[in-house]
């Protein structure tokens, strides 16, 4: 099992109100799953994937992935496990405005030891070759069209070969053509037998994930066991 | 991740802050510089006075022993008799035991006119003198001229131009418009002195010029030197009239001895054999110090000025540090969003915390380095200001001060790491989730 989640609470002090966030959530994710996490804003959809992303811990519960339990992790351990488990694409790209396409894909070999020193450049040209930014690699990010640049953040998120991809809003800044040349790219991964977690608004997007996750106020609509 | 890789990546972001980066580098360099400035200044002054002083004032054999705060060859009061220095001859290791002290109511006078500002000096050891152009004085009739004093008996005499105004005379000499004079003209031209004889009574005579002090921006060039035998300054001790001198130098046989011989000089000089205690009637504050004591002393008071100034500096360089760490803080705010992409994407809290640090510390390193160049080129400045405020000083030699330039190069990493360390916490801390959201 890539990921279990096993009752996670995730409550938060805002002020003087607590929010819970999560109300004991449960998930498996198997390697090769294709998931879209659906659900209104609020829900708790960006907490969960913050989870999955090892980018938080619960509160209560626990959340496993590839088998270290984030709940009694340090702060070094998560960004190991980050480096070698999980690649992110966001809704707003997150590109480092001041390095290139190709730096910014080589960024996360830098962080690992996956990857030689010496192959960095190499294997982050192949990358970008694969999302059909061959003749854009020395562009700056602001030089790129929002569907390039959202294909250098999957370049990017592949970098050192993670098994698992987490999508939030992938297409949410994108106009639907675009948005379709990058729910391609998802296809073409999860037939790699990646796993792709995305987390959506849109039912079109949701359509091209094998299985579909319903969040409401914290909790999972329809089951746990997707 | 390896020292290069932080050093280059820092490098990617300090060259796309160019202006923000060289901001706080400069706060850094003129810290840097002022300290480097002044004490190359400093150092300077500091060497060409020792130099004047070991090389032709004191030889480094010689004990010098003159009352505390004066220095006993050019004046202040006259308490070592004649008997005293007869007994400091004595001390076992003792060469010599020279006196040296201004002539009391000696006037000098070229043709008719009084030289003002003329101090006339006998010496029993002529050697001392740090002469210029000619010979020491041989014996009574003699007379070896300051610079300053010189010149005045040169235009007296009409041997050279005079200027109605002396601003325009200096400006045309040191523009080389003017020849620089020549002493040696002087030589063989003979004035008339005024003094005290033995019976307190003034007296004239008449002197011939030999010779001419060695021109010094620390020597007076008022001071003129003749025969001891005109020195008749006494008081009377144990009903005899004394030879009475403001100074001593003595020299020692074996330089071993040094120490050994000041020892017992002073020993003697603060006991109830010496004449002093009976001429004033109370213990005075002698300075007995070897030449490689004076030096030491000269140092040490330029230590202490060059820490006064020094500290000036060091409060630049505070501020400049401040600087440098508010404008790492903005820009580690400024970065949050990219705090957060690193992290995501796998990077540490010490890698985040390391590359900010290196990054302020090459700009601190970086500002340090021109700090120096710039304090070097900055001292040529300041001793000119030095020089235009000072009466006398006419030149500062420029001095390499290599411990400096070490302690200013460790003091950017210093600094460097002091004012990044808290901007690099801070980042390292960032939470990111919190900073992935952060617009």
């Amino acid at each position: 099992m890539l990921v279990e989640i096993q009752n996670a609470w995730k409550v938060y002090q805002l002020g003087k109100t607590e929010v819970q966030a999560l109300r004991g959530v449960s998930l498996d994710i198997s390697e090769g799953d294709s998931i879209a996490i659906m659900g209104p804003s609020g829900s708790g959809k960006s907490t969960l994937m913050n989870l999955i992303g090892c980018m938080d811990r619960p509160t209560e519960g626990e959340v496993l992935v590839g088998g270290v339990a984030l709940s009694s992790a340090k702060d070094n351990q998560l960004a190991k496990l980050r480096s070698a488990t999980i690649g992110f694409v966001f809704q707003s790209f997150n590109l480092i405005p001041r390095i290139s396409a190709l730096a910014n894909v080589m960024l996360p070999m830098t962080f690992s030891d996956r990857i030689a020193k010496s192959q960095h450049a190499a294997k982050a040209k192949e990358l970008l070759d694969r999302v059909g930014l061959s003749d854009r690699m020395t562009h700056m990010p602001s030089e790129l069209s929002g569907g390039e640049r959202q294909r250098v953040s999957i370049a990017r998120a592949l970098a050192n070969d993670p098994p698992l991809l987490l999508a939030d809003e992938p297409t949410g800044n994108l106009d639907t053509k675009t948005g379709n040349e990058i729910l391609n790219i998802f296809n073409e991964l999860h037939d790699e037998k990646r796993t792709l977690i995305v987390v959506t608004h849109d039912p079109q997007v949701a359509e091209h994930m094998k299985k579909r996750i319903h969040m409401r106020d914290g909790e999972i609509e329809n089951g746990g066991a997707a | 991740m390896k020292i290069g890789e932080y050093l280059k990546l820092s490098w990617t972001n300090i060259k796309s802050h160019k202006l923000r980066s060289l901001l706080s580098l400069l706060g850094v360099t003129f810290g840097i510089a002022s300290v480097i400035a002044i004490m190359t200044m400093m150092g300077g002054l500091e060497e060409s006075l020792v130099n004047i002083i070991t090389q032709d004032l004191l030889r480094a054999d010689t004990i010098n022993v003159s009352l505390s705060g004066s220095f006993g060859f050019f004046g202040g009061d006259r308490v070592f008799s004649e008997r005293d220095v007869d007994r400091l001859r004595s001390i076992p290791g003792v060469k010599s035991a020279d006196v040296a002290g201004p002539l009391r109511g000696g006037a000098l006078y070229a043709g008719t006119k009084r030289l003002l500002d003329a101090n006339v000096i006998t010496t029993t050891d002529p050697s001392i003198v740090p002469l210029g152009v000619g010979r020491l004085v041989e014996g009574g009739g003699e007379i070896v001229l300051g610079a300053n004093v010189a010149e005045t008996v040169m235009k007296q005499f009409g041997i050279i131009e005079e200027f109605d105004d002396p601003d325009e005379e200096e400006r045309l000499r040191l523009s080389g418009q003017l020849p620089p004079i020549n002493y040696e003209q002087v030589l063989n031209q003979e004035l008339r002195m005024k003094y005290l004889n033995r019976e307190r009574k003034v007296t004239e005579t008449t002197l011939t010029v030999v010779g001419v002090v060695k021109e010094s921006q620390f020597l007076s060039g008022s001071d003129s030197y003749v025969d001891s035998s005109y020195y008749l300054d006494t008081e009377e001790i144990d009903g005899t009239e004394y030879l009475v001198f403001p100074g001593v130098f003595v020299r020692v046989n074996n330089i071993d001895q040094l120490v050994e011989v000041r020892n017992a000089i002073e020993t003697y000089l603060t006991s109830d054999e010496s004449d002093i205690k009976g001429l004033v009637g109370s213990q005075l504050d002698l300075d007995v110090q070897t030449t490689k004591e004076v030096v030491d002393e000269i140092r040490a008071n330029f230590v202490g000025i060059a820490a006064f100034l020094g500290g000036i500096g060091a409060v630049a360089l505070l501020v400049g540090m401040i600087g440098v760490m508010n404008i790492m803080l903005v820009s580690v705010k400024e970065r949050t969003r990219e705090i957060g992409i690193m992290k995501a994407t796998g990077a540490t809290n010490g890698f985040v915390m390391k590359s900010f640090l290196t990054e302020c510390t090459m700009i601190c390193l970086f500002g340090s380095i021109l700090g120096i160049l710039l304090g070097m080129g900055g001292s040529l400045l300041i001793s000119q200001a030095m020089i235009a405020i000072s009466s006398g000083l006419e030149s500062i030699p420029f001095v390499f001060l290599y411990d400096w330039y070490i302690i200013a190069v460790v003091t950017g990493l210093v600094v460097g790491v002091a004012s990044g360390m808290y901007p690099a916490w801070s980042a390292a801390k960032t939470d990111p989730i919190q900073a992935l959201r952060y617009e």
